[in-house]
């Protein structure tokens, strides 16, 4: 087969990328008043579908016009194009075959043209062969469209006419993720998604599909069921936004520490947005792993506390502690108080608990009397392990309100549930995360 | 690619065509545009492909209207009020002069010269200067005909009288009512034609008519003592605005922030003097800066001042009307699907929807919008059906139709497109064609085939015989600086 001039083909091939439509108005708004010379530059008034003051000076567009361009492609979009192949030739050209692939560093997919599932096509003079290929673009980089038009000229040679048309996809988001561990059964995720675009988009849908053995708690809407963010969820080029989510082991999992410490993929984030008219991206993260808890021996909890006590009450709390470690703990419990007149309560502890195998745990009450008003803080705990001495700081047991003996408001509010952990690792990892197409 | 908000703008820096990128070498061996006629139109009966049309410009029937009522009726002295300069000081007084030595060119004359011959101008009968009343009559029928750039002309001519023509700016002049209507009305023509240029050129001397000689205190004897601004509201907005198509809308932001502030002050200066119908006149003009505002905004993108404007001041005033509060709502709803929240729109439109009268069929407003949004969901067949119902309401609109041959081309139908479009102008060329429409029909031909050059000069020789003139460059609207 020969190569041939272009121009000499038989056959003309067209392609024109298909984004949205944009919506424009019709020419520059001039507006006058009643008394002025002119009272309207408009000479017809009849084109217009928005009549009124308001929809002749609020430019909101209406006239949807053809891409002028071919714009920008980003991950997770659909490119969509249209091929015309035509007959510039005074005969009949037979046995006509398109062949659309889009080839980027990876692969090479077909693309074929719906009207063109005969295998061989003849085309009168002046006729066309036209459709839509749409494809969702799955990887970032260079991308080239390869046209191929075969057809048997009226000789009878087999002629090819190929065209190559080569775009960039682009990354169209950064996603970045901190996980928080706020006790071993809950974890909160913060995600940050930035738009990386040029142009404005809307978020429309930004979701954690969670992984089998977690349920997730979106905390993104307000108590009425309004999103958080203003309405929109529209995001201008390079600004970003927060998501946040809850996330809990499934019940039959939350009471086996050993099992949900192999838990680790979370879930992934789904997010879908919207662009100039509608132009629709999707995209999901990669699964997101939570943190380990392998660093950590030992777990302490406050159990029930209250939130207010009167000054010279005694003030009880209940402790609960669990060995999260590999080996068998015996464990001596000390509340140290330093005698000083700084010191905002009194009261010690000094006492031993049973053997504690792995998994197991303890409860033991501790008391103390507030002596200044305010806010105090019980502190340090000392948990020191005889079996294999080592020694575990709490630094920060409990706090506790204290007020006036006159004071009369309810004060039976419990605390919520107290943890800390006896390393504690307050780790915040703020991963980058991979995007693929789903 | 981003959205803006009107046509011209939206050229106005137009990178290389994507069909530059697309054929590698320029189509040099196209056939020339008269045998391709007499080859391709044999087997069809399109009027479109057939260079002999018939049928020329015909101007509309110009009635000067007795003036109709004044929607809301107050003084002069309510009118004209606006803050008076600080200090008189003469060495900044308004000195205009036209900068065009003959009439204002027609490209699309020049056009039809450089690519059909001077022949085919024989068949452009559009009004002339000679061909109306040498006043602001013949001005408004101009106007009404859509001669924009014959009124231009007239404008030139009548401020030649007033001693303001050629090579005067830079000279003292003397401003009355009249001169300066005519200084607006050529202003906004020009904006309107897209003569950017010659506009800021000429509109430089009135700088934001804050002279002292625009001001009736100016010409105490020749004005009886009257008081307040001779230029006219709509002159200011217009100058405020002006940076808007310079590609500045910040700066005509700043502008239209000061206009917004200063008339705010007159109606609260109203209010204070119980003066109701004054109160609501200048509310009406405060809301015509916030459209102004507005239609920056959406050139800045900036949508969250969009909102606030909409939902905190324009929609909050108590006596709208509900066909004012639909307007409102569904231009909020496009311009929220101009970003891309399909979500947002659908609300704004249902709002709009639900202040219908009840039990009326949709109308077109309703038909548009929602067209719109099954756009923005990809579905190009319903929003196809949904156009069609809209022009069942008003057959012919050229608006739905473009529309139309949008959502046929998208639904892989280039051909009913085409015919689509070429059945609107055959119908009707001198509604139809208008320069979206060009523009969609043109980035067709060149989809079609090798063969766009013929049938865009085609559309040549139409504009030629039907429109007196476009608002953008004849070679963006018929997409010609790809040929040559």
């Amino acid at each position: 087969m020969d190569p041939i001039e272009p121009d000499a083909h038989l056959l003309a091939l067209k392609v024109m990328r298909l984004m949205r439509p944009t919506l424009v108005e019709l020419g520059p708004v001039v507006s006058c008043e009643h008394k002025d010379l002119v009272q309207r530059f408009s000479s017809k008034p009849h084109s217009d579908v928005f009549s009124g003051i308001i929809a002749e000076t609020l430019s909101a567009g209406q006239v949807l016009l053809l891409p002028q361009s071919f714009g920008n492609i980003y991950l997770g979009e659909t490119f969509s194009s249209y091929i015309c192949v035509h007959n510039c030739s005074p005969q009949p050209v037979e046995c006509i075959n398109v062949k659309t692939d889009l080839q980027s560093n990876s692969t090479r997919i077909n693309l074929s043209l719906q009207k063109n599932n005969k295998s061989a096509i003849i085309l009168a003079p002046g006729e066309t062969i036209d459709d839509v290929i749409r494809y969702e673009v799955k990887e970032i980089g260079t991308h080239i469209l390869v046209c191929e038009v075969n057809y048997t000229s009226p000789a009878g040679y087999a002629q090819s006419l190929r065209k190559f048309f080569k775009f960039q996809v682009l990354k169209p988001l950064d996603v970045k993720t901190k996980f928080y561990n706020a006790e071993i059964e809950e974890i909160y995720l913060e995600a940050q998604i930035q738009n990386v675009t040029t142009s404005p988009f809307c978020l429309e849908k930004v979701e954690l599909d969670s992984s089998e053995e977690f349920t997730v708690i979106p905390l993104n809407t307000l108590p009425n069921g309004e999103s958080v963010f203003n309405t929109k969820n529209m995001l201008q080029p390079n600004n970003s936004c927060q998501f946040l989510y809850c996330i809990k082991p499934k019940v039959q999992k939350a009471t086996d520490i050993h099992a949900l410490r192999q838990l680790s993929n979370v879930g992934k984030l789904d997010i879908v947005w919207r662009s100039n008219l509608g132009e629709k991206g999707r995209l999901q993260t990669s699964q997101l792993q939570r943190l380990p808890y392998e660093c950590k021996d030992l777990r302490f909890e406050v159990i029930n506390a209250l939130n207010t006590v009167k000054i010279g009450t005694i003030f009880t709390f209940n402790c609960r502690v669990t060995n999260t470690s590999e080996h068998t703990m015996k464990l001596h419990v000390r509340l140290v108080t330093k005698l000083s007149p700084e010191c905002q309560y009194t009261g010690c502890a000094d006492f031993k608990l049973d053997e504690l195998n792995t998994g197991e745990n303890a409860e033991f009450p501790l008391s103390v009397s507030p002596s200044k008003l305010g806010l105090i803080k019980i502190a340090d705990l000392l948990l020191v392990d005889t079996e294999n001495n080592e020694h575990y700081s709490i630094e920060k047991v409990v706090e506790v309100f204290v007020v006036d003996s006159d004071y009369n408001k309810d004060h039976k509010t419990f605390q919520n549930r107290l943890i800390r952990y006896a390393k504690p690792t307050d780790i915040i990892i703020q991963s980058p995360v991979q995007l693929q197409v789903v | 690619m981003s959205s803006k908000s009107n046509l011209s703008e939206y050229f106005a820096n137009d990178p290389p065509s994507f069909f530059d990128e697309l054929t590698n070498k320029p189509k040099s061996k196209e056939i020339p545009a008269e045998s391709i006629v007499s080859g391709t139109s044999s087997g069809t009966s399109n009027n479109m492909l057939s260079n002999t049309f018939t049928g020329f410009f015909q101007p509309p029937e110009f009635v000067e209207t007795p003036e109709l009522e004044e929607p809301i009726k107050v003084t002069d002295e309510v009118r004209n009020l606006w803050e008076l300069p600080r200090e008189n000081d003469h060495s900044k007084l308004i000195m205009p002069g036209i900068h065009l030595q003959h009439d204002l060119p027609d490209p699309i004359s020049v056009a039809v010269t450089q690519h059909l011959g001077e022949a085919e101008l024989a068949n452009r009968k559009i009004l002339g200067v000679d061909d109306v009343t040498q006043d602001e009559r013949g001005l408004r029928n101009l106007i009404h005909a859509g001669c924009l750039r014959t009124a231009v002309n007239l404008t030139g001519r009548l401020l030649t009288v007033y001693g303001q023509g050629y090579g005067r700016a830079g000279q003292p002049a003397k401003h009355s009512p009249h001169s300066l209507q005519l200084w607006f009305t050529r202003l906004a023509l020009l904006a309107k034609l897209g003569e950017f240029e010659l506009l800021q050129t000429e509109a430089e001397p009135f700088g934001q008519l804050t002279a002292p000689d625009v001001f009736y205190d100016f010409y105490p004897e020749m004005y009886n003592g009257k008081s307040g601004s001779i230029a006219c509201f709509s002159f200011r907005l217009l100058l405020a605005e002006l940076p808007i198509y310079m590609g500045k809308p910040h700066v005509a932001l700043d502008r239209l922030s000061e206009l917004h502030v200063t008339s705010n002050e007159i109606k609260q200066h109203y209010i204070q003097m119980q003066n109701k119908t004054a109160e609501q006149f200048w509310q009406k003009r405060c809301e015509r800066v916030l459209h102004s505002i507005i239609n920056c905004g959406l050139m800045m993108k900036k949508f969250s001042m969009i909102d606030d404007i909409m939902d905190g001041t324009l929609l909050k005033r108590s006596n709208l009307s509900k066909d004012d509060q639909r307007s409102l709502y569904s231009a909020w709803g496009r311009i929220y699907l101009q970003i891309g929240d399909i979500f947002g729109a659908e609300q704004k439109f249902a709002v709009s929807r639900r202040l219908r009268e009840m039990n009326s069929a949709p109308d077109l407003r309703d038909l548009m919008d929602k067209g719109l949004i099954a756009v923005a969901k990809n579905d190009f067949p319903e929003a196809y059906l949904i156009f069609q119902k809209a022009l069942h309401l008003d057959s012919g609109n050229t608006l739905i139709l473009n529309n139309m041959g949008v959502c046929l081309l998208y639904a892989g139908k280039l051909k009913d497109a085409i015919n689509l479009y070429e059945h609107a102008i055959n119908q009707n060329p001198q509604r139809s064609l208008n320069e979206s429409l060009l523009v969609n029909l043109s980035t067709l031909y060149e989809l079609e085939s090798n063969n766009s050059k013929a049938k865009k000069f085609n559309l040549l020789r139409l504009i030629n015989r039907y429109k007196p003139d476009l608002n953008i460059s004849i070679e963006i609207c018929l997409k010609l600086q790809t040929i040559n």
